[in-house]
């Protein structure tokens, strides 16, 4: 059985969740807008497939992230498999992400990368608004 | 097939997707967020993730209306089925045979689940951060 958690506890999980979700918010739309979209293929003969045949929708990897808390400190991010050897569209070392430019870490896929460039502000944020909420009752 | 283009299919399931976000019970976002087409084969295939398809004797209604809105809005003689999925590597595929059965096709591996090391420190320090220090 799980240990019962203080009052204290539960409050700090809260502004934990609340963050979390708006990491969650921010990866999903950075990794919607960088990862990769393959381009719907018609074929023009009929040496392959029948003409006019639509072989490959592109989008399924950009529908696919998604996120979801598992417990109050847990995110859990996902996306379909071969998302693992998708590299952010764009050039192989800059791409431009909502009008700036960001600098590609090699390796990495794009939600991958998505997650690198939010989570630090969420760290930051989950810390300070956790002290701030256990030295409201006291005077500095 | 249809006398539809594809092209011209592909609008309507936009927009059975559409309406399927737009009225499907949200707790998370988890399910809204799932719900999206896909064409393989000259097959359109609506995904979601495996509880929209429950909850039909709760007060709220149905999870999500998506295979409601495809059989009312998807014109006759288009081939379509639901793919349901799930985070736990596992997805599981229901098909619609000639004479309107449904069957479970096959369970493959799609989804995938990772974590960085980043993820990892976020976690381990939320963890210690609360502990009483000796």
């Amino acid at each position: 059985m799980a240990k019962r958690r203080t009052r204290d506890q539960i409050d700090a999980d809260k502004i934990i969740r609340a963050q979390l979700m708006d990491l969650g918010e921010k990866i999903y739309q950075q990794a919607r807008e960088s990862s990769r979209v393959a381009e719907d293929l018609y074929y023009l003969t009929d040496r392959v497939e029948p003409k006019g045949t639509l072989r490959k929708a592109g989008g399924t990897l950009r529908d696919s992230v998604n996120y979801k808390p598992l417990t109050d400190t847990v995110l859990l991010v996902a996306q379909v498999e071969y998302g693992k050897w998708n590299y952010p569209k764009g050039d192989n070392t800059k791409r431009t992400y909502s009008g700036k430019e960001i600098i590609m870490t090699p390796g990495m896929n794009a939600l991958q990368q998505a997650i690198n460039d939010n989570i630090d502000e969420t760290i930051n944020l989950v810390v300070t608004e956790i002290i701030e909420q256990i030295t409201q009752n006291y005077d500095s | 097939m249809s006398m539809l283009s594809t092209t011209e299919i592909r609008v309507i399931a936009q927009k059975i997707v559409n309406l399927s976000k737009a009225s499907s019970n949200i707790d998370t976002g988890f399910l809204r967020r799932s719900i999206s087409y896909t064409v393989e084969q000259n097959v359109f295939i609506f995904v979601e993730v495996f509880y929209g398809q429950f909850g039909a004797d709760r007060p709220s209604g149905i999870n999500s209306k998506l295979e409601a809105n495809a059989k009312r809005l998807m014109p006759s003689g288009v081939k379509w089925r639901m793919r349901y999925t799930d985070i736990n590597r596992s997805v599981l595929e229901e098909g619609r045979v000639q004479t309107g059965r449904n069957s479970i096709n096959k369970i493959t591996d799609i989804i995938g689940r990772q974590s960085t090391t980043a993820v990892t420190a976020l976690i381990n320090k939320i963890k210690g951060f609360g502990k009483k220090k000796d």
